[in-house]
């Protein structure tokens, strides 16, 4: 089991995280608060091309998820 | 439509895509050739892939031909309630972000090759890895005798009766996945991808076309939902609705990467950043699958009427596509069957023998005979999977499906949460699984295996999923009993893991040079 373990590179102080970036973390629970209080979207109207607003308003926040774990990637790596 | 005739067309069609998958999974054994007498190679296929094979091989793993079939016979059938579906699919990549990487790096560093591997070793209970290896197990089961029946599904709509062609195709998954391990679903998953964004692109711009228009599709629905028995809605409305949909999304989104199929894909990445990446590049399949749940809304608009809600899409396909693209369509649908099987046998697999044979039976077995162990045990898994398949009613496997999702998120605690804190005690961990198996189990059992469970405490009145009602009582038990079980027990095993495990920028194999923070 230990087999990997004396692959450990020499890099390690440089390498660990920065307590300042791990902050950029915390965007990442906007699509939760978005999604799971289904009130806020759960309507009929507006429409986009004849979509309801429950249905585009979950696919625009599939949308920005995506652009928040991007932001958020670049930010911590 | 009750009836499906004879396709000789689709059913040409699909015999192609369907020998050229094999063909792909048997050559896989000869792809980045290495030792697959080895579990490290066999199992995980290296750790080595990059973001784009781990792209195809987690999107091919967690989006599943019974998806495929299921969340739009959910919509036909449910409306709105179905399409928590996709909320799931959106949240599940925050948690994968954050989770995914640290898992990786430990797992890296120490060798693990499961989740119950990672829990021995962070907590030395063999007890309670044990019930982290039997937990995924018994979850997974189901889950791949279900994609059996989405391959069924699809066999049956081109005409072809009897239970043959999934025994032929599921002796030929076992021969190419026992030769090549995951290198198999791996290859083949980019094949069945393809085919599947191909279908769906197709089917989004051309069905709209025939049936008038998406303000028309969803005005059909809108109108038929209300009529059926119980009566469905467009938009959920009440308040049941409501606390049904958010805890279906929030307790399958912290379920899915607990699955030891979706944890084997992570594993078999390169890298964290590999991981990372695909946090957000897998959100192209939650939009297909977006696209796949409305099309249980074109078939109410077509005026289709399936023999069974899972004939939803096959029959959708049958109405608009030439038979010809019909058997391409049912083929992505059918070898989207096969690459979670795959990858779900070698996930069972790989617990057996690394918690179950390893531990209790043969300690002294080396990395060979693991392997050998291995490829036997995924062989005996599926076959197991096919008598469930053949024998087991469709309403049984599915119910058995939900079972296992309430079943896997009780390893929460031991698994992700133990990635970020070793505060639990093992005792008080494995009390907890056991109470939310059972009162997971109760709660799902009593509502004849739909998956909102109504809790009234006093005037306290919710309906929520059975699964996140049952996480949250582990949760309160592991958390209760934690300070008190520690003081009662005298020597608690060390952990072998140490912080900077971790954390896999350290780790080897980063496939990208700057990686290290500005």
């Amino acid at each position: 089991m230990a087999a990997e373990a004396g692959d450990r590179h020499t890099v390690e102080q440089s390498a660990r995280p920065a307590r300042s970036a791990r902050r950029w973390y915390w965007l990442l629970l906007l699509p939760f608060a978005a999604l799971l209080y289904p009130p806020l979207y759960a309507h009929d109207a507006p429409h986009l091309f004849g979509i309801p607003f429950f249905y585009w308003y979950q696919g625009v926040w599939l949308i920005l998820t995506a652009g928040i774990t991007t932001l958020v990637y670049r930010r911590t790596r | 439509m009750d009836k499906h005739t004879v396709h000789p067309a689709a059913i040409v069609v699909f015999c192609i895509l369907f020998v050229f998958v094999t063909v792909v999974g048997f050559a896989a054994a000869r792809w980045r050739k290495a030792d697959l007498g080895h579990l490290n190679e066999w199992g995980l296929a290296g750790r080595k892939f990059g973001t784009w094979l781990t792209w195809f091989l987690i999107g091919g793993d967690i989006y599943t031909a019974y998806t495929f079939i299921a969340v739009p016979a959910a919509m036909f059938s449910t409306g709105s309630a179905g399409f928590f579906a996709f909320a799931y699919t959106t949240l599940v990549f925050p948690v994968l972000f954050v989770f995914g990487p640290r898992f990786w790096a430990v797992c890296k560093r120490h060798g693990y090759i499961t989740a119950a591997d990672f829990v021995q070793g962070r907590f030395g209970s063999s007890t309670l890895a044990l019930a982290v290896a039997l937990t995924g197990i018994l979850a997974t089961m189901p889950y791949i005798g279900l994609q059996l029946v989405g391959l069924k599904t699809v066999i049956a709509a081109m005409g072809i009766p009897g239970d043959w062609p999934i025994i032929v195709a599921f002796i030929v998954l076992a021969a190419y996945t026992y030769q090549s391990g995951l290198r198999a679903p791996a290859l083949t998953a980019i094949a069945k991808d393809i085919a599947i964004y191909v279908t769906v692109t197709v089917a989004i711009i051309y069905i709209p076309i025939k049936l008038g228009g998406f303000g028309h599709i969803f005005n059909a629905a809108g109108s038929a939902l209300p009529k059926r028995t119980p009566p469905a809605a467009l938009v959920p409305g009440k308040s049941a609705a409501y606390e049904t949909y958010a805890t279906l999304a929030l307790g399958s989104a912290f379920a899915l990467f607990l699955y030891p199929h979706a944890l084997t894909g992570a594993l078999s990445a390169g890298s964290g950043h590999a991981i990372r990446r695909n946090a957000t590049l897998l959100t192209f399949y939650s939009f297909a699958l977006g696209i796949i749940a409305i099309f249980g809304y074109m078939a109410i608009a077509a005026h289709l009427k399936p023999a069974n809600p899972n004939f939803t899409v096959p029959d959708l396909f049958i109405r608009y596509f030439p038979s010809w693209f019909e058997g391409f369509a049912f083929a992505a649908i059918g070898v989207g069957a096969l690459v979670p099987a795959a990858i779900m046998a070698i996930a069972a697999a790989n617990l057996f023998t690394r918690n179950i044979y390893k531990q209790y039976a043969r300690p002294q077995a080396d990395a060979r005979e693991e392997a050998t162990v291995a490829k036997l045990v995924s062989v005996l898994v599926k076959a197991g999977a096919l008598v469930f398949a053949l024998f087991v009613s469709t309403k049984s496997a599915i119910d058995l499906q939900l079972l296992g999702g309430v079943w896997i998120i009780q390893t929460l605690p031991a698994v992700f949460l133990a990635l970020y804190t070793r505060w639990f005690h093992r005792w008080a961990l494995l009390a907890g699984w056991a109470v939310g198996m059972a009162t997971g189990t109760i709660m799902a059992a009593s509502q004849s295996f739909k998956s909102a469970f109504p809790l009234s405490i006093g005037s306290f009145k919710v309906t929520m999923y059975s699964a996140f009602l049952a996480i949250l009582a582990n949760l309160i038990v592991t958390i209760v009993l934690t300070p008190i079980t520690r003081r009662l027990d005298g020597r608690e095993p060390v952990d072998e893991t140490a912080d900077d495990d971790y954390l896999d920028v350290n780790a080897e194999s980063r496939d990208e040079p700057g990686l290290i923070p500005a």
